[in-house]
């Protein structure tokens, strides 16, 4: 065999193993593998306490929530394109968390052109949508583009962070598993529901029993065709406009996804600079 | 002079009484049948002058005071009560029969025997117009079984115990008021506009002032001149047709219930003129058109919106004079007093007493039913539970 399937087939291996241990996992899908580095500095543009602070920084965030970040900095893509590598990368190594793989991946290639390329797997997708990536373009771009790369992973992360937050509280749920903890919610909401329900039938069916009321207008003894009209005006006396920001919500855009090489399905974007 | 008129089939004696399905009198003993106008000679008594309307009546060219009560029981009534109840004595079999000041025709408990009672129709006290009965008893009957089926919260046990025979048909004297109107409406119309621009959803609202004013007709507006009849009972009846009305003649009362009015016209004139108020309200409204929203004109209210105005220079042409919503002048007025047919039922059920009443030339039939409380519950409770177990379950699933 050669090399290459080698590479490809322990791959694989790897991959088995890692779902096959989740799925035997708690039902709540805890199982990411710790012990992988998450700052892989390929292009040595990070210096070592730097490196360890965003591996700590990244390590936080994954064990709050429960979502994967990985940095990797490369010159040589090896003849695939940013995307092929960033999603490959992630997929081989093994990141991800739970089932479904959540996590992001940022890329950064300094070779025959400069680009960053972001991979979303899993939550990730959801949590980041199309634009939430081209935010996070704008937010570290400038920052890569004149060499401060430490700054720029780190807003990355925080950003990266703050969506995946945002994206939990907006639905008040974790990614995945069966929902235990919003059952008083679910329970205190649809008892109102229900509560409004009974009501309406309950009116309903009383008014089914009334049925003497006063009659207000004289309507059935009006002679028709006796209407002449002697005077009538529209005026027209003045108007008002009131404006409402539409919000822009983020968490109900969309996030363009494909497949790679692995077969799982990833989003993202990225850009040169 | 007879103050009872009663109605003698002419061939074998027996009471004739107003059939409504061949809307003609009819003997229900022999089958004879006779026109209303064979009936008018009876009336001709009716064009004499109107004796005095209250207390005791005149029976038969018997002395007043004849009550011959027995000296025991007579000690016992009060005078506001004598006041108010009427004594007639049968002229086919002596009964005694009671009703109260306003009874104008009744039935002899005692022999069936149909009189009506002429002072009670004497002179300005005729009426002008009658809609006799297009109905029968058992229509009635069978109306009132359909009202109460069907009717889920309905305790079993009303719809057991009930006491249909003692449908009547009863004549209820209505005070019928006609005129021309001139009036006037104001309203406070609005129009929305929304758009979208750029990250912004615009509102816009106009205001217009908006006026109507003109001439129209009512005809024949039903007013209830009787007391003890609720008013809300005989409007939930409505609409009578006056196409159906015939002049008055007594014999049309042969075999109902009838009663003299007691509340006058100026009295019911109020509800007239209140429900011809909203009509021409809701006539000139119909006018209206091309808005999001109409509603009755209100001086607080302009006054607000315009405070809120970006472009406001308006000059309202009532600024001083009226801040009225609406006006109405009545011209050309009429009224006329009819007898209008419709059926009762009264019922006692836990203590609470149920009317229901049908338009006896329409048939259309009204009556508030009782709620079973115990049923209620459990039918709350039973959604309730149902209900919350549903959307709960939903919410569940939505979220995985």
């Amino acid at each position: 065999m050669s090399k290459n399937t080698v590479k490809l087939l322990s791959a694989i291996l790897v991959l088995i193993i890692i779902s096959g241990v989740c799925v035997f996992a708690s039902g709540d899908g805890e199982c990411v593998n710790p012990y992988l580095a998450r700052v892989v500095d390929g292009a040595s543009v990070l210096d070592e306490s730097e490196r360890e602070n965003l591996e700590s920084i990244i390590g936080g965030i994954r064990e709050k929530y429960k979502f994967d970040i990985v940095i990797v900095t490369t010159t040589d893509l090896g003849g695939k394109n940013e995307i092929e590598y960033a999603d490959d990368y992630y997929d081989y190594t093994g990141y991800g968390y739970g089932s479904d793989y959540d996590g992001c991946l940022l890329l950064l290639y300094l070779g025959e052109y400069n680009a960053y390329r972001i991979s979303t797997e899993g939550y990730g997708i959801k949590a980041i949508n199309d634009r939430d990536i081209s935010n996070l373009g704008e937010d570290i771009v400038s920052d890569l583009a004149s060499g401060n790369y430490y700054d720029a992973f780190r807003t990355f992360s925080y950003d990266v962070r703050d969506l995946v937050s945002e994206s939990k509280n907006g639905s008040g749920k974790s990614s995945s598993g069966m929902n235990l903890e919003s059952l008083p919610a679910n329970l205190g909401i649809g008892a109102v529901v229900g509560l409004i329900i009974a009501l309406i039938v309950i009116s309903v069916l009383k008014a089914q029993l009334k049925s003497v009321r006063p009659q207000p207008s004289a309507g059935d003894y009006f002679v028709n065709g006796s209407l002449m009209l002697t005077g009538s005006y529209d005026r027209f006396v003045g108007s008002y406009v009131t404006r409402v920001r539409i919000k822009d919500d983020s968490s109900s855009g969309s996030s363009s996804t494909h497949r790679s090489s692995s077969g799982r399905v990833h989003g993202g974007g990225g850009g040169r600079f | 002079m007879s103050s009872l008129l009663d109605y003698k089939c002419p061939a074998c004696g027996g009471t004739i009484k107003f059939d409504s399905s061949l809307q003609m009198m009819k003997c229900p003993y022999c089958d004879t049948v006779l026109s209303m106008e064979e009936m008018l000679p009876k009336d001709e008594v009716l064009t004499e002058d109107a004796p005095g309307n209250s207390g005791v009546f005149d029976v038969d060219g018997l002395p007043k005071d004849s009550f011959n009560w027995d000296e025991n029981s007579i000690k016992e009534w009060d005078e506001n009560e004598t006041d108010n109840i009427s004594v007639f004595v049968c002229n086919s079999c002596g009964g005694e029969i009671i009703g109260d000041n306003n009874t104008a025709a009744t039935e002899c408990p005692y022999c069936g025997n149909q009189v009506v009672v002429v002072g009670r129709f004497k002179g300005a006290l005729k009426p002008d117009y009658v809609i006799p009965f297009k109905l029968d008893k058992n229509a009635a009957k069978e109306r009132y079984k359909q009202h109460i089926s069907g009717k889920f919260l309905l305790p079993k046990l009303f719809k057991d115990e009930n006491h249909i025979d003692e449908i009547k048909g009863i004549y209820v004297p209505f005070w019928l008021f006609s005129s021309k109107v001139d009036s006037f409406a104001r309203f406070d119309a609005e129009k929305v506009r929304t758009w979208i621009s750029g990250n912004y959803k615009y509102t816009e609202v106009s205001t217009f002032d908006v006026f109507r004013s003109g001439k129209m007709q009512f005809m024949n507006i039903p007013v209830d001149g009787s007391q003890k009849m609720p008013d809300d009972l005989m409007e939930s009846i409505e609409p009578f047709d006056f196409r159906d009305a015939v002049p008055f003649q007594t014999a049309y009362l042969s075999g109902f219930f009838a009663d003299k009015y007691d509340v006058d016209d100026k009295t019911s004139e109020k509800r007239a003129n209140e429900r011809v108020r909203q009509s021409t309200i809701d006539v000139f409204r119909s006018t209206v058109s091309g808005y999001t929203s109409v509603r009755s004109f209100s001086r607080d209210l302009f006054n607000r919106k315009y405070g809120q105005m970006q472009n406001a220079s308006y000059e309202d042409p009532f600024a001083n004079t009226n801040s009225a919503s609406s006006g109405i002048t009545l011209e050309e007025g009429t009224v006329s007093y009819a007898l209008y047919p419709v059926y009762l039922l009264s019922t006692t059920y836990e203590g609470q007493k149920f009317t229901f009443a049908m338009n006896g030339q329409t048939g259309k039939f009204v009556g508030d039913l009782p709620v079973d409380k115990t049923k209620k519950r459990i039918t709350f409770a039973g959604i309730f539970a149902a209900a919350t177990a549903v959307c709960t379950l939903i919410l569940q699933l939505l979220a995985k």
